[in-house]
């Protein structure tokens, strides 16, 4: 009997390891030329651009962009791109460098750029979606130069410049072919043998499986001449199940770059003493990454009074909310939706007025007081049960607040604002759907608080943050799915508004505009603006150092999922080498080589 | 066989077939119509991550919105829904899975399958083989401190849930003790390979889940075996065979022999529903198995992917159960027999 069991379990055994592919010659990665990243929970689905989702890493190390834009610097690194030239006010032209080439030796040219935007249009899906909107034509003038022309009627600097900058070209010679026989054939594409792949980033696969996808350096990279090599041989994305698995392999050291949600971070250096770090050694310990709001439905009529809008921005106990659910990871936003934490969006902020509509520093103080006298003041009487009757004679409730289930940071938070919305006497309670559930009521506006993100600190900043929140060109009807003006609020003087900054280059102009439209928005209250959200980063030195943090400021966005995130791969170094941040991180006036976007905008500015 | 039992035998097979061809139409609609009872946007997890990736720009999203719904069909009909899906099934295209566009869902559960098989038909053996022996032991020595400690322990250990089980395994062989690793399939940093090294590593990984399977699964076995044990040996043809003068041993190879009838019909089973994985305990483990990949793909309500699990399985359980009723058919006359009986 036990040589039957024996005999089973080696046959079983046996035909496991023959489906597993054994090709490889290779059995381990040496650890002190792996780096393993943290963040990206999803199994592989393809390492091609033309998908809804392309596996981790496709468009963070595989496949480069014309510009990397670096937020906290607020300039642009040329990396398939040299240089650019403003030919009139509608017309870009960008230098693509000589030594561009693709992995398979073919050098990437002004057609590949223009193939990749006029295959996203017929595909429907993949890099630039959505340019047409913008952009009128896209067209190589000669091999290495390639000329974006804005549309005339939509004048929009904002999405012109990042649909032209950003885009990541991919090689005609590999997606021509496919696109002949079909545009399924060209969204089937897997791009999954490493033998095969035609990248332009400095890695490309190397090995993956359900647990692990792994990149490796192509040592003779085109770009070696200008910047360099990245410094890890091989970049290992664990997939975990779940962050709680996740974050007990990276305090193990077996992982060395993260970005996900830990709880109590600080709590890694300060008592258990591990090599760990995130941005800012205390609080809030990260970049602000996005501005987190309470978006409340014009849906139930009951809830579209500006009086009840307001009521409920001083009852939100924002200090309570970040320090005992949030671990102190953001700071309160600031009303106007503008990011204050950083210097350069500060001078879109109307402060004064901040400051006359908020009262103290412009951003709101919970004061339950405050918020019952203007309940009070606007007519809601408490019934009974203490709860208040609107003018018209309905009671305040009952409204659910949500968050989708497991988020158990943002769920304690919903908690802490539905008691302080009952104590002012509006029946609020808690809901927390399934994810899938929660998207739904979101984007569709049938809900009546939800606590969600918007947009984040970009070169566009706030205008994504506007655009993205009140932009009535978003506007759908109930029930209907938009992503985008979650709320459903429809004003056509803030579309024309936003319109004007986007086609604005003066900043001064753009900062009245900004001013103009921040009055609309504490009049109307849309949304109320809750916290920054947190850039999820963290590092751990076992292994691997040179991070940038708070003290050494030399990149960011920092976080691996961050798909500006790159150059970080470049100024790191194995534990007991001396890392060296590379000179071209810097702004050109400092030596190095990133474009600060005032200077495009500028140019754009005087041409005719 | 002589010529007359092969009429019946063949209506019997016949009759099983029909039954079966049947019962698994009923099945694939239900599991076409369950994860759609699931309220919630399908396509939800690939637009947050795409609006978390960076580019939160609501054109983005709107296109590949659209795109996606005319792709699977979403907000179609369901009736439509439900025909295309019979239809491709019919070709023996199980389709595209959502979370993993594009790819295919047999592609995405490829990789799954080798791994739950090692794990649970291993298991399952184990687990049989060792249940039956104890509860066989335990039938036959009736009321011995033996039968006691059997019973017992088995009544306990069936209780247990596996899940937790598996949570105290790795609390206590991984985390306090540091023996056992706590997750995954093998060593992080490896390359599976044909190698010394990988092979241990897998069968290091190997270790807890196969123990809290098998041990979570033993007292079943055995109770029932020993239910089984006691009911034969006050059997009349035991009772026969007893006052006959036969040697216990003898005897009790007989009722061992009758008693594994109904055990290897629940063996069978169990190793035809080894393909959907073992759920829970993959998930503790985190090891790569299609239960693992299963409930990824409930959870974020990806149709096509739980579909083409549940067919596959399906077809894997139908197929162990046919092969019973073929096989029983073989052994046991009563059955053949019966079935010329009843016409």
């Amino acid at each position: 009997m036990r040589g039957k069991i024996l005999g089973v379990f080696l046959s079983v055994l046996l035909l496991t390891l023959l489906l597993v592919p054994s090709t490889l010659g290779q059995v381990s990665l040496p650890r002190n030329e792996t780096l393993y990243t943290v963040g990206a929970l999803w199994s592989a689905t393809t390492w091609s651009l033309y998908a809804p989702s392309s596996t981790y890493g496709t468009e963070h190390f595989l496949y480069l962009p014309l510009f990397i834009y670096s937020n906290m610097k607020d300039g642009w690194l040329p990396v398939i791109a040299e240089s650019y030239q403003v030919v009139n006010r509608r017309t870009l032209r960008i230098k693509i460098r000589d030594i561009a080439k693709w992995s398979d030796g073919t050098p990437i040219t002004a057609q590949d750029v223009e193939f990749t935007f006029a295959c996203t249009k017929e595909v429907g899906i993949g890099p630039g979606n959505g340019w047409w909107d913008y952009i009128q034509s896209v067209k190589a003038v000669d091999s290495k130069t390639v000329e974006f022309v804005m549309r005339p009627d939509v004048v929009n600097y904002a999405s012109f410049l990042g649909y032209a900058l950003g885009i990541r070209p991919v090689p005609k010679h590999v997606y021509e072919p496919l696109l002949k026989k079909g545009v399924q054939a060209v969204k089937d594409f897997q791009n999954d043998d490493p033998a095969k792949q035609v990248v332009s980033g400095p890695y490309k696969l190397f090995y993956t499986d359900p647990n692990i996808v792994v990149y490796g350096r192509i040592d003779d990279w085109w770009g070696r001449a200008v910047f360099g090599l990245p410094v890890p041989k091989y970049i290992g994305n664990v997939i975990y199940r779940d962050n709680a698995v996740a974050n007990l392999d990276f305090e193990k050291g077996n992982a060395d770059w993260a970005g996900v949600f830990i709880p109590d971070v600080s709590s890694l250096w300060t008592q258990k003493r591990l090599p760990i770090g995130t941005w800012f050694k205390n609080k809030p310990y990260y970049m602000p990454d996005g501005v987190n709001l309470l978006y409340i439905s014009y849906y139930n009529p009951l809830l579209r009074d500006p009086n009840v809008r307001k009521a409920i921005a001083f009852a939100i106990p924002y200090k309570e909310m970040l320090d005992k659910a949030y671990f102190g990871y953001g700071n309160q936003a600031h009303p106007s939706m503008v990011i204050d934490d950083f210097e350069a969006y500060q001078e879109y902020i109307d402060r004064a007025y901040a400051r006359y509509v908020w009262g103290g520093d412009g951003k709101p103080k919970t004061d339950l007081k405050k918020a019952n006298e203007i309940l009070d003041k606007a007519g809601y009487k408490r019934g009974r049960d203490g709860i208040r009757i609107s003018p018209d004679g309905k009671r305040m409730g009952t409204f659910t607040i949500q968050v989708p289930n497991g988020w158990t940071d943002w769920m304690m938070m919903c908690e802490m604002m539905a008691a302080n919305m009952r104590a002012i006497g509006l029946d609020v309670k808690t809901e927390f759907p399934d994810f899938s559930v929660w998207w739904t009521r979101w984007t569709q506006g049938t809900f009546d608080f939800i606590l969600g993100w918007s947009a984040g600190p970009g070169f566009d900043h706030p205008w994504n943050v506007y655009r993205l929140v009140l932009d009535p060109a978003l506007y759908k009807p109930f029930g209907q799915d938009q992503y985008g003006n979650f709320q459903r609020y429809n004003n056509p003087e803030v579309g024309n508004i936003l319109k004007k900054i986007a086609a604005a280059l003066d900043p001064k102009v753009r900062r009245t505009l900004y001013f103009q439209l921040q009055r609309i928005v504490y009049r109307d209250l849309p949304v109320i603006p809750l916290f920054y959200g947190a850039h999820w980063y963290e590092y751990n030195e076992t292994h691997w150092v040179g991070w940038p943090n708070a003290e050494r400021p030399w990149w960011f966005p920092a976080a691996p999922w961050s798909n500006s995130a790159l150059p970080i791969l470049f100024g790191i170094a194995p534990k007991g080498q001396t890392p060296k941040v590379p000179a071209w991180v810097e702004l050109k006036a400092k030596g190095g080589l990133l474009i600060p976007t005032n200077d495009i905008l500028n140019a754009l500015s005087k041409a005719k | 066989m002589p010529k007359t039992a092969l009429k019946p035998f063949l209506k019997y097979v016949g009759r099983r077939f029909f039954f079966l061809i049947l019962t698994y139409f009923v099945a694939i609609t239900i599991i076409f119509i369950l994860p759609r009872a699931i309220p919630g946007n399908p396509l939800s997890q690939l637009l947050s991550r795409i609006a978390v990736q960076g580019a939160a720009n609501p054109e983005t999203i709107s296109n590949v919105q659209k795109s996606l719904m005319e792709e699977f069909g979403v907000g179609k009909p369901i009736i439509v829904q439900y025909l295309s899906f019979l239809g491709r099934l019919f070709r023996g295209d199980l389709g595209t899975s959502i979370n993993f566009y594009p790819k295919k869902c047999l592609d995405v559960l490829a990789p799954f399958i080798p791994w739950t098989l090692f794990l649970l038909i291993p298991a399952t053996l184990t687990a049989w083989i060792i249940g039956n022996t104890l509860g066989a032991v335990a039938g036959n020595k009736r009321g011995t401190w033996m039968d006691n400690l059997v019973l017992n322990t088995s009544l306990v250990i069936s209780q247990i849930p596996y899940y937790w089980l598996g949570m105290l395994l790795i609390y206590t062989f991984s985390v306090k003790l540091g023996i056992f690793p706590t997750q995954g399939g093998y060593a992080q940093g490896l390359l599976p390979s044909f190698s010394f090294k990988f092979i241990t590593s897998v069968l290091y990984h190997y270790v807890l889940p196969f123990l809290s399977i098998v041990i979570a699964a033993i007292g079943g076995w055995a109770i029932g075996t020993r239910l089984l044990v006691i009911y034969e040996l006050d059997a009349d043809y035991t009772i026969f065979a007893v006052n006959l003068g036969m040697r216990d041993r003898t005897v009790f190879k007989y009722v061992f022999r009758n008693i594994l009838l109904p055990q290897i019909t629940g063996l069978a089973l169990n190793l035809g529903s080894a393909l959907g994985g073992a759920l829970i305990t993959e998930l503790i483990f985190n090891y790569p198995g299609t239960g693992y990949i299963l409930f990824r793909a409930l959870s974020t309500l990806d149709y096509p992917l739980i579909q083409a699990i549940f067919v596959i399985l399906i077809v894997a359980i139908y197929f162990a159960n046919f092969i019973v009723d073929f096989v029983y058919a073989i052994v046991d006359p009563r059955i053949r027999l019966g079935q010329g009986e009843g016409s």
